[in-house]
């Protein structure tokens, strides 16, 4: 136990210490959310329209940028040699840092996305839906995210992004449907029971296949 | 103690090694040559669990536990040498005090509290040498653990190999340099 | 029974065994697809009757639905190969991922562009965002995933099985993806466009049609066994039986 403590310890401060691992996504949110009205309208009505989609996606595209973070530095240095010759269970590490890395990537920018309201004319009372499906959405990201960069260690390829998109693409759907629904005064809570299945079910199957992934790599 | 029967490994179709068998008694230690690409650090990697794909038995007492150090050195960019240390997966539990006398040990003190990123390449080795004489395990496998290091520091490496040996761990280590010293040799060009 | 399929499914990971008998079936496919392809073009696009209300432009279903249909089993085919390979782990298995992939990926892309050039001309528009044509996309991602994997590891073994990996998750997600789109979809915006619509299909047209898919299938097969063939013979080279095997030719 003091050993998984320890690996969460480490994990939090190499993240701290590389400050572009969270100020890159969050200076990307920024830049998007201010170049919205002005490449496509600053219409109120039409921003209002397109807000939780934007929100949605501009999320999605950072955490499409900072997933390789997640192993390749370990890679790269020999850290993840030491983890598979430690002998211990390799997917609750690989689950502290996906966890360590959703709160670097994705945390600041959900909290930052309350922005929306001020810029992008988003309506106050569709808030609620929108932190709570990004609370509940971008976890399984960052799980694919671990997988497509489990997979690609070492190498750029196509393959990450080509398999992050398809991946996502339900819960892009679901997440920007529950702010749609509240908006229009439909219940959303299907909605986010449906995201948070996804995600129970999801976590154990990718945490096995990117432990798996990451092995295939030392063979 | 550790044991090998008949071990190879190949990767893909292509054998690195075949049929390597032999017995590691206690209070010894082992120079793995080789030219390159005989499977020196592959070797290495198998006895630490990193590979498990080997052909033949490899089998292990209870009490071995194992310290593994590769040819990467594992340390963090932007960790200090000291947290680095702290932080490191092989040393679970390990003090602040302890870490600072070796440290000194090394001449890494002035060091310590500076990212590794900053640090040379020796000194990176250094810190690893650190670990290595925190670790408390009795099975050390360690890739080319005298490469990068001035002359001082490798009379020090050869020291702390006594020691530990004196202690009653085993040390299997790889190395470029076939020059005679008082190492028992396995070499890996005859298992080609 | 048992034992001659038993057999059979030992002879089929064989290396030289495949290699010896897909040489003397691929002349036969071969010249069997593309008088099959030559035929139900030539009665597709001149002899069958036009369409009532679509006119001439429906005769390119002649290759738009044998393209999305092959395309599809391809991508089935390979997942059943991805499940062979990872639990009995047999080798012929990825040489049929890695060689299929590409071909799946071609057919998916003619099947993606074609129904695009249809589109136009009868619905007034060369894309929709419905499930069908989604998933289609997502299917060519997956392809591309594939394809791209195959150098992201030094070790063929392990190329291999993460691609089985890839493929099987695809087929898992494939579906999910079409039921949310469609989901999406029927609860967004009110279909202004109706792809679905089933619409009658006279002898005529059906059997050049039920030609031309038999003939992309027998493509499929001809064009899979020169792919598998040359890795194959990649993966070979150095074995003893295939340096005996091409000293005597």
């Amino acid at each position: 136990m003091i050993y998984f403590i320890k690996i969460l310890k480490k994990e939090f401060l190499i993240y701290s210490r590389k400050s572009s691992s969270f100020i890159s996504p969050v200076v990307f949110f920024l830049i998007s959310i201010s170049l919205y009205p002005i490449g496509i309208s600053n219409d109120p009505g039409i921003l209002k329209n397109l807000a939780p989609g934007l929100i949605w996606i501009t999320v999605l595209l950072s955490t499409l940028i900072s997933f390789q973070n997640i192993f390749s530095e370990d890679y790269e240095d020999g850290s993840i040699e030491l983890l598979l010759a430690s002998g211990q269970n390799l997917s609750l590490i690989v689950l502290i840092k996906i966890f360590v890395n959703w709160i670097f990537s994705c945390l600041p920018i959900i909290i930052l996305s309350v922005l929306s309201v001020f810029l992008l004319y988003f309506p106050q009372e569709g808030l609620k839906p929108l932190i709570i499906s990004l609370l509940i959405g971008t976890p399984t990201i960052c799980l694919f995210g671990a997988l497509a960069g489990a997979l690609s260690l070492g190498k750029n390829s196509i393959t990450g992004p080509a398999l992050m998109l398809p991946l996502s693409l339900p819960v892009l759907i679901l997440g920007t449907q529950a702010i749609n629904y509240s908006l229009n005064g439909i219940n959303f809570s299907s909605n986010i029971l449906l995201l948070t299945a996804i995600l129970v079910f999801l976590l154990p199957i990718i945490l096995f296949a990117s432990v798996g992934a990451l092995k295939l790599h030392f063979n | 103690m550790l044991k090998t029967a008949n071990l190879s490994y190949k990767f893909d179709d292509k054998y690195i090694f075949s049929n390597l068998s032999f017995e590691f008694a206690n209070d010894s230690v082992f120079k793995l040559v080789g030219d390159n690409g005989t499977g020196k650090s592959t070797l290495l990697k198998i006895l630490s669990g990193i590979y498990k794909n080997y052909e033949g038995d490899l089998s292990f007492s209870e009490d071995d536990f194992v310290f593994y150090s590769g040819h990467k050195t594992g340390l963090k960019n932007n960790l200090t040498a000291r947290e680095n240390i702290y932080f490191d997966i092989r040393l679970p539990k390990i003090s602040h005090s302890q870490i600072n006398s070796v440290l000194e040990q090394l001449d890494l003190i002035d060091y310590s509290d500076i990212q590794s990123v900053y640090l040379s390449e020796g000194q990176k080795r250094k810190i690893n040498i650190a670990s290595f004489m925190l670790s408390k395990a009795n099975l050390y496998l360690l890739d080319e653990p005298f490469n990068n290091l001035d002359p001082k520091t490798t009379i020090f490496l050869q020291e702390i190999f006594d020691m530990k040996i004196n202690a009653g761990a085993k040390i299997i280590f790889s190395s470029h340099d076939r020059s005679k010293d008082n190492f028992p040799v396995i070499d890996m060009n005859l298992f080609n | 029974m048992f034992q001659t399929l038993k057999n059979f499914y030992h002879k089929l990971g064989s290396y030289p065994w495949f290699y010896k008998i897909s040489g003397k079936v691929i002349p036969f496919v071969g010249v069997l697809s593309i008088s099959l392809i030559v035929i139900s073009s030539i009665w597709g696009l001149f002899f069958s009757p036009i369409d009532a209300v679509q006119g001439d432009v429906y005769r390119i279903i002649y290759f738009h639905v044998p393209a999305v249909s092959v395309s599809q089993v391809i991508y089935y085919s390979m997942s059943v190969a991805a499940a062979v390979f990872l639990i009995w782990r047999m080798k012929m298995a990825g040489v049929y991922i890695k060689s299929l992939a590409p071909i799946g990926a071609a057919f998916t892309f003619i099947g993606l562009l074609s129904g695009a050039i249809w589109g136009q001309p009868t619905w007034g528009t060369w894309w929709v965002w419905d499930a069908r044509l989604t998933s289609t996309l997502v299917l060519f991602l997956f392809y591309l995933a594939i394809i791209g994997m195959q150098s992201t590891f030094a070790s063929r073994k392990s190329a291999d099985t993460a691609v089985s990996i890839i493929t099987l998750v695809g087929v898992v997600n494939l579906p999910i993806v079409k039921k949310s789109v469609d989901w999406w979809n029927t609860l967004h915006q009110p279909a202004s466009i109706s792809i679905s619509g089933e619409s009658s299909i006279s002898n005529e047209m059906l059997i050049p049609l039920l030609l031309s898919i038999l003939g992309v299938y027998f493509f499929v097969f001809f064009t899979g066994l020169l792919f598998m063939r040359a890795e194959i013979s990649t993966r070979e080279q150095n074995k003893e039986w295939f340096k005996k095997l091409s000293s005597n030719n």
